[in-house]
């Protein structure tokens, strides 16, 4: 579960805004330059209309009715309106449980993890620690060794995190990449602040979180997104490792089954008798189900969207 | 003459090592507070990422009921050997190279064009737009990838096969899920759709490195933007590409584990057998622990050789990762 998202992209970020200032429209265009800006510009349109026209169909068909869904046709409205999908879901406890679990393990997922790894990194990112060569080449081999899921399995069986709630914190409590990140922003803050601090008698926990953390604040918001945005979108963990308790399921895992339910052979009576009940509506459930997923996190993205981006633009600094 | 030398050093020695012992043991003591955010953070990793590696034995057991890891009977390399002796080596193995393959030859280029178009929009406004929307999928799961993309691909209903069969294309609507020669370039271009966006901030950053002179000057020798493009913004981003390349090449065991997970079903089946798939099923399903962990353990230490010799080649320039 590596996210190698510009994994080497240190050196490169620094001019990005740059380009905004050089005012390229100053200069006349030649008719050949036209041609090109139109249709490069309705290639862009073309790719963002590919990329958000599945949310836009899946919407319209989640407000269809659905014996009619199935008979197609739907594209960007849905042709007999009803709520009926929506309310269905909403009827099923299980959804709103399971909603209650992602809201949770969300929020305290990113307060573990950016509390656990930004120490792990403010720690990592002075000069003079003793040990710091094992520390880091500890993390690179844990970065790129991994021993597999049954190893993992084991373990989490014998120290009880199976059919556990930890499971979906502990683990993701420090992510390696994302302390690398940390700490090379912590590394170029400028030292004069916590100086004085230290001068002036505060403790390293006080310099780190009432100096270093209000002054990080765009790498925080980064870390926050990147974890909050990991952990409601995990699933894996809860189909693999929270078998025995349903209860404990993210919406996310939820959805999961929802779909392996409507794709595959069915294995039990009472999956076989909630198959039957919902066989006409399958489609339509299943894109109210998925449209109560994404909502929420792509308004997250959509609000938070300018900050991240410059966020691991200067994480990725290099010093 | 050198005995007499090698005494005189000794003592000396001895005694600089003791007193480095005792340096560090006070410094270590002076920066306790950051030690201890430190040794936090190394405990989870040593737990969850080293912890695990003494179940890997499990490779070289068979796992008794009531027994443990460590009581039950060793069975030397007798899973290796079944695995690379069965039919499933040969599919497995293919499927997931193939698969890998596939992606990495079809899908890396795609975000370089991304960038250098989207780089030529001229207005800012725009540019960030089309970003903002086109990072989104990196931010969803695979779960509702499969959702949004079922609701257009479904054979009822989906407005793929609507649009089709309404444009009299085709006469019976296809089952893009579940055709097995449509899987692979099914998953491809999912890949493609989802992380395009995202995958160009790398090279739109390089392209935002490159020194705006030489295309002032290309313009006055008269060159078009193709011109431009071929000989100005593509040699810039090759040092980039040749390190992302090497980098991707090393995880080329990793061909799409939740993708697979999510948009299996029992007639694509053989296609989505990759590693991952593998030891998850024979594993977790079917309860054979050792020979799981076996093929597993096959899987990381390919992989870790991979990453590691890509990275230290991606080292060579200032790209790598440490």
């Amino acid at each position: 579960m590596n996210t190698d998202y510009g994994r080497g992209v240190r050196g490169v970020m620094q001019q990005i805004d740059k380009r905004k200032s050089l005012g390229k429209s100053k200069i006349i265009k030649t008719p050949g330059e036209r041609i090109f800006n139109f249709f490069n510009i309705m290639l862009m349109l073309f790719v963002c209309f590919i990329t958000i026209y599945p949310f836009i169909n899946t919407c319209a068909i989640s407000f269809n009715e659905g014996p009619d869904a199935l008979k197609g046709g739907i594209y960007f409205f849905p042709r007999k309106f009803t709520l009926k999908n929506y309310k269905e879901i909403f009827a099923d406890e299980t959804i709103i449980r399971a909603y209650a679990i992602t809201i949770s393990r969300t929020v305290i997922g990113v307060i573990v993890s950016v509390l656990i790894t930004g120490m792990f990194a403010y720690g990592l990112s002075k000069p003079n620690i003793v040990f710091k060569k094992f520390y880091l080449m500890v993390c690179v081999i844990g970065m790129i060794f991994n021993a597999g899921l049954i190893p993992t399995y084991m373990l989490y069986k014998d120290v009880g995190l199976l059919n556990s709630y930890a499971v979906y914190i502990l683990p993701y409590a420090v992510s390696i990449w994302n302390m690398i990140i940390m700490k090379t922003f912590f590394e170029n803050l400028p030292a004069e602040l916590e100086q004085s601090a230290m001068v002036d008698g505060a403790s390293t926990f006080q310099v780190f979180f009432m100096i270093t953390i209000p002054i990080s604040m765009q790498i925080i918001a980064t870390m926050c997104i990147f974890n909050g945005v990991a952990q409601w979108n995990s699933w894996f963990d809860a189909y693999m490792f929270n078998t025995r308790r349903p209860e404990l399921q993210p919406v996310q895992t939820y959805l999961y089954k929802v779909i392996a339910l409507s794709q595959a052979q069915t294995n039990s009576a009472a999956e076989a008798e909630l198959l039957e009940r919902r066989k006409v509506n399958v489609v339509t459930i299943r894109a109210a189900t998925v449209m109560v997923t994404v909502v929420p996190i792509t308004f997250i993205y959509a609000i938070f969207q300018k900050h991240f981006t410059q966020g691991i633009m200067i994480g990725s600094l290099k010093s | 003459m050198q005995a007499l030398e090698s005494n005189k050093n000794a003592p000396v020695r001895k005694k600089s090592i003791s007193k480095v012992v005792k340096h560090t043991m006070k410094e270590f003591r002076k920066q306790l507070s950051l030690q201890i955010m430190i040794l936090i953070g190394l405990a989870f990793i040593i737990f969850f990422r080293f912890v695990p590696i003494y179940g890997l034995q499990l490779a070289f057991k068979e796992l008794m009921p009531g027994k443990g890891i460590w009581d039950s009977p060793c069975v030397g390399f007798k899973h290796f050997q079944d695995f690379f002796l069965s039919g499933h080596f040969k599919t497995v193995m293919g499927n997931t190279i193939s698969l890998s393959l596939m992606k990495l030859f079809i899908a890396f280029p795609v975000p370089i064009l991304f960038a250098i178009l989207l780089n030529e929009i001229s207005s800012y406004r725009f540019r960030s737009i089309v970003q903002g929307i086109t990072y989104l999928p990196h931010f969803i799961s695979y779960v509702i990838v499969y959702g949004v993309v079922s609701s257009i691909l479904n054979r009822d209903g989906g407005s793929l096969n609507s649009l089709l069969l309404s444009l009299g294309i085709i006469k019976e609507p296809i089952h893009f899920l579940a055709s097995k020669p449509l899987f692979w370039p099914l998953m491809v271009l999912l890949d493609i759709w989802k992380e395009t966006g995202w995958n160009s901030i790398i090279y739109m950053a390089a392209i935002a490195g490159i020194n705006p002179e030489l295309y002032e000057a290309a313009r006055v020798d008269g060159a078009n933007k193709i011109r431009q493009i071929i000989s100005i913004t593509l040699p810039s981003l090759v040092p980039v590409m040749i390190v992302l390349l090497i980098l991707r090449v090393g995880s080329i065991l990793d061909a799409g584990f939740e993708q697979l997970l999510v948009f299996r079903n029992p007639i694509v089946f053989e296609k989505a057998n990759i590693l991952d798939v593998y030891v998850m099923d024979i594993g977790i399903e079917q309860g054979r622990f050792g020979y799981a962990t076996a093929v597993g353990l096959f899987k990381s230490v390919i992989s870790f050789i991979m990453i590691y010799f890509s990275n230290k080649i991606a080292n060579r320039s200032e790209y790598g990762l440490w």
